[in-house]
C-alpha cells in the first residue's frame, strides 16, 4: 500500500517543484521590496514587540530582542503555512476536477513554501544576535531540528485543514481566531514560570512552546537541548502527520464532490 | 457501527497518550534548578608544607533550564569534613560564579584554605543558593575530594 | 493477466444530493439536530463493464446528462467510483473541459510547464517538447501573455498540444473539439490518427457521429447511467442514430 505512495510521489515531484515555485513568484511578484521583505518583516516585528514589551519584563528576560524573534519566527511559520494549506485544496478545485493529481500536494506546497519564508526569518535572527553581541556558538546550526519538528507538525495540522475546510468553509473563519488564541497560549513576549498553575499546565502541551524553547536553547544560551527535549518536540509531529495524512486519505475522494 | 466504535477507541487513546505526553512535558519544564554535574581536574588535595591554600579547577555542567549565577545567588562552596567523615566546619568561604547559561558548563578555579592541623581530610564540594539552601539538600550529587595536609 | 490497456468491472458512481447545500459546521450540526439532513441518492452509472486493448478507440454515445462526463471522469482517475472497479494501465492524458491544469494567472509559457508536470512530465521532459508544443498550437506570440486573455480557441489549442505531444497511453477527449475552427480539428483528427498508429488507446466523446465513426473503432452507448450497447462502431453508432 505504501509503494504506489512513493512512486506516484517520484512521478509527480516536478510537479511539487512547479506549486512551490508558483507560490514563491506569486507571493513576491507585486511587491516592490520582495525578498527583501521577508527579512525586514521580523526584524520591524521584533523592534516593535521589544520595544512594547520589555519594560513589563525586562527583569525576567535578558536579551529580550533574541528572546522575542526566536519564539516569533516559528509561531509566524506555523500561523502562515497551516493558514496557506488550508485554503490549498479549495484553491486547487480547479486541477482537482479535470485531471488526477495526488492531492496531498495541495497543502505539502504551501508548507514547503513558507520554509523558504523562514530559513529567511532565521537570517534576520542570527543578524540580531550578531547585533545584540550574542555569542554564537556552532550549536545554531541545531536549528536544523527544530525546523524539522515544525515542518512535520504543520504539516499534519495543514492536511487537516485543507480537507475539513473544504467540507466546511466556516472553519477558515473559525481558524484565524483559533490562532490567535494560539498565540497568546505561547510564550512569545512573557516568560513562562510567571504563568499561574493551570494556564502553565496548557502553555506546557502546546507543541510550539518546545519547538521555541529548543530554539531559544541553541541561540540565546548556545546550549545543546537535551534528548528529552527533542522527544518532547518529536512526538506532536509525528502524531500530526500521522493523523493528518489518516484524516486527508479518509477523505480525498469525496473532494471532488464538494468543489 | 465499526467505524463508530473505532473513532471511540481513537479518542480514548489519544486521551491517554496525551496524559503520558503532559507526564513527559511535565519532567522537563519542571525539572529541579538543583541539577549541577560538578568535578575537578584532580582526584584529590595535597597541600605541601609551605602552601597556605590550593586552587583546584572545578567544571560545572548546568543541567537545568536556568541561569546559574551569583548575580542570582549562587555560589561555589565546600564542606570540610575529617577522615571518618565528622563535620569540622560546614560553611566554607564562598567562590563567585560568572554566568553558565542552561545546558552549558564552564570551569572556576577554586582556592581550598589550609586546613590548620595537618592529616587526612575530606572536602565535599558543593554549590548553595545563598539564604535558601545548598544544592546537595535538593539531591544534587557533590563531589568528594580526599585531602593530605602535610 | 489480460493485455487490456483499460478494465472496467461493475462500477456504479452515486452522488448524494443534498436538498439544501451544506458548507458549514454550524449547518450541519443545526441540520443533524433537527434531523432535517436529507439527501436524495442519484446514481450516474450503474453497472458499467467493458475493456479495452492497447490501440482500440472508444467513442461514447449517448444523451445529455446520461453519465458519458462521469465515466471519462472514472477513467481519468479525477473520481473514484462506488462500487466497481477500474483499471488503467498507463499514462493517461485527459483533455476534459478547456483550460485544463492552468493557471490564469501565469503566462502561457509558464501554463506549459505547469501542465506539462500536472501530467507527470519532468522540466526535462518539457524542455525537449517545448517547441513541438508551442508550433502545433500556432502560439508562438502569446508565449508571455496571462493566459486569462485567452479564448477559448487557443485554450483548446494549448490544451491540445500539451496532452498529445508526449505518448500517453491513454487519451481521453471530451467535447474539446467542438471548440475551434475548421483547420484546427483537421489538425487534431490527424494527430489523433497518428497516436493511435501508434498504440495509444482513446476515450472520445462527441455528439458527432461521424467523428466517432472516423476515429474510433469500438463504441458505447449510455442512456441513464446505464450500458445499453458495446460493441463495433458501426453498429452501435446504427442502434443509436435509429433511437
Amino acid at each position: 500500500m505504501v509503494i504506489p505512495y512513493v512512486r506516484g510521489f517520484f512521478k509527480y515531484r516536478s510537479l511539487l517543484i512547479e506549486f512551490v515555485e508558483r507560490d514563491i513568484k506569486t507571493r513576491y511578484r507585486r511587491s516592490i521590496l520582495g525578498l527583501l521583505w521577508t527579512l525586514l518583516n521580523p526584524l520591524l516585528t521584533m523592534t516593535v514587540m521589544t520595544v512594547v514589551f520589555s519594560t513589563l519584563f525586562r527583569s525576567n528576560i535578558e536579551n529580550f530582542p533574541v528572546y522575542i524573534l526566536s519564539g516569533y519566527t516559528i509561531y509566524n511559520f506555523f500561523s502562515e503555512s497551516t493558514n496557506s494549506a488550508m485554503n490549498s485544496v479549495i484553491g486547487g478545485s480547479s486541477l482537482i476536477k479535470k485531471v488526477y493529481i495526488p492531492k496531498y500536494l495541495f497543502p505539502l506546497s504551501k508548507v514547503l513554501s513558507t520554509v523558504v519564508n523562514l530559513i529567511a526569518s532565521f537570517i534576520a535572527l542570527l543578524l540580531v544576535m550578531l547585533f545584540t553581541k550574542t555569542t554564537v556558538t556552532a550549536n545554531v546550526l541545531l536549528i536544523i531540528f527544530p525546523m524539522l519538528y515544525l515542518f512535520l507538525f504543520s504539516l499534519g495540522i495543514g492536511m487537516i485543514l485543507s480537507s475539513l475546510a473544504l467540507f466546511f468553509r466556516d472553519i477558515i473563519h473559525l481558524y484565524g481566531v483559533l490562532l490567535t488564541l494560539w498565540m497568546y497560549l505561547t510564550p512569545l513576549f512573557y516568560p513562562l514560570e510567571i504563568l499561574p498553575a493551570w494556564t502553565k499546565v496548557i502553555v506546557q502541551i502546546n507543541p510550539l512552546t518546545s519547538i521555541i524553547e529548543y530554539t531559544r536553547l541553541i541561540t540565546l544560551y548556545g546550549a545543546i537541548p537535551p534528548l528529552e527535549l527533542n522527544l518532547i518536540c518529536m512526538i506532536p509531529g509525528v502524531i500530526s502527520c500521522a493523523f493528518g495524512l489518516w484524516i486527508f486519505y479518509n477523505t480525498q475522494d469525496k473532494f471532488i464532490l464538494h468543489m | 457501527m465499526k467505524k463508530k466504535l473505532i473513532t471511540l477507541v481513537l479518542i480514548i487513546a489519544s486521551v491517554g497518550l496525551l496524559y503520558v505526553y503532559n507526564t513527559f512535558i511535565n519532567r522537563y519544564y519542571n525539572s529541579s534548578y538543583y541539577n549541577v554535574e560538578i568535578t575537578a581536574d584532580v582526584s584529590e588535595v595535597v597541600f605541601e608544607n609551605s602552601d597556605t591554600g590550593r586552587t583546584i579547577n572545578i567544571q560545572l555542567n548546568n543541567n537545568s533550564r536556568r541561569i546559574l549565577s551569583s548575580e542570582n545567588n549562587v555560589y561555589l562552596s565546600y564542606h570540610l569534613l575529617d577522615s571518618n567523615e565528622n563535620l569540622i566546619e560546614y560553611d566554607m568561604p564562598r567562590t563567585s560564579l560568572s554566568k553558565i547559561n542552561p545546558f552549558n558548563d564552564s570551569i572556576f578555579p577554586m582556592n581550598i584554605s589550609r586546613p590548620s592541623q595537618s592529616g587526612e581530610y575530606i572536602i565535599v564540594i558543593d554549590l548553595v543558593e545563598e539564604g535558601v539552601c545548598w544544592f546537595s539538600d535538593k539531591g544534587n550529587e557533590t563531589l568528594v575530594l580526599r585531602t593530605l595536609v602535610q | 493477466m489480460s493485455d487490456n490497456i483499460i478494465e472496467v468491472e461493475n462500477v456504479s458512481m452515486r452522488f448524494n444530493l443534498y436538498k439544501e447545500k451544506v458548507d458549514s459546521i454550524k449547518e450541519y450540526f443545526i441540520k443533524l439536530a433537527k434531523g432535517t439532513l436529507h439527501y436524495e441518492e442519484f446514481w450516474a452509472l450503474r453497472d458499467i463493464s467493458f475493456s479495452l486493448g492497447k490501440g482500440d478507440s472508444l467513442g461514447l454515445v449517448g444523451r445529455n446528462g446520461s453519465g458519458k462526463s462521469t465515466l471519462l471522469k472514472l477513467l481519468a482517475g479525477v473520481m473514484k467510483a462506488t462500487s466497481g472497479s477500474v483499471r488503467v494501465g498507463g499514462s493517461v492524458a485527459p483533455l476534459i473541459e478547456l483550460g485544463a491544469g492552468f493557471d490564469m494567472d501565469l503566462t502561457a509559457k509558464e501554463n506549459i510547464y505547469l501542465n506539462g508536470a500536472v501530467l507527470g512530465y519532468s522540466k526535462k521532459e518539457m524542455d525537449g517538447h517545448f517547441n513541438k508544443i508551442v508550433e502545433f498550437s500556432e502560439l508562438e506570440e502569446f508565449l508571455d501573455v496571462p493566459v486569462k486573455n485567452f479564448s477559448s480557441g487557443m485554450f483548446a489549442r494549448l490544451g491540445f498540444s500539451i496532452a498529445t505531444v508526449g505518448v500517453p497511453d491513454v487519451l481521453i477527449v471530451d467535447e474539446i473539439l467542438a471548440v475551434g475552427d475548421f483547420k484546427f480539428q483537421e489538425k487534431c483528427q490527424d494527430r489523433i490518427q497518428s497516436m493511435l498508429k501508434g498504440g495509444t488507446t482513446l476515450l472520445f466523446v462527441s455528439h458527432s457521429a461521424e467523428q466517432v465513426m472516423e476515429l474510433c473503432t469500438k463504441a458505447l452507448w449510455l442512456d441513464g447511467g446505464k450500458m445499453k450497447m458495446f460493441g463495433e462502431v458501426s453498429h452501435v453508432c446504427e442502434a443509436y442514430a435509429n433511437s
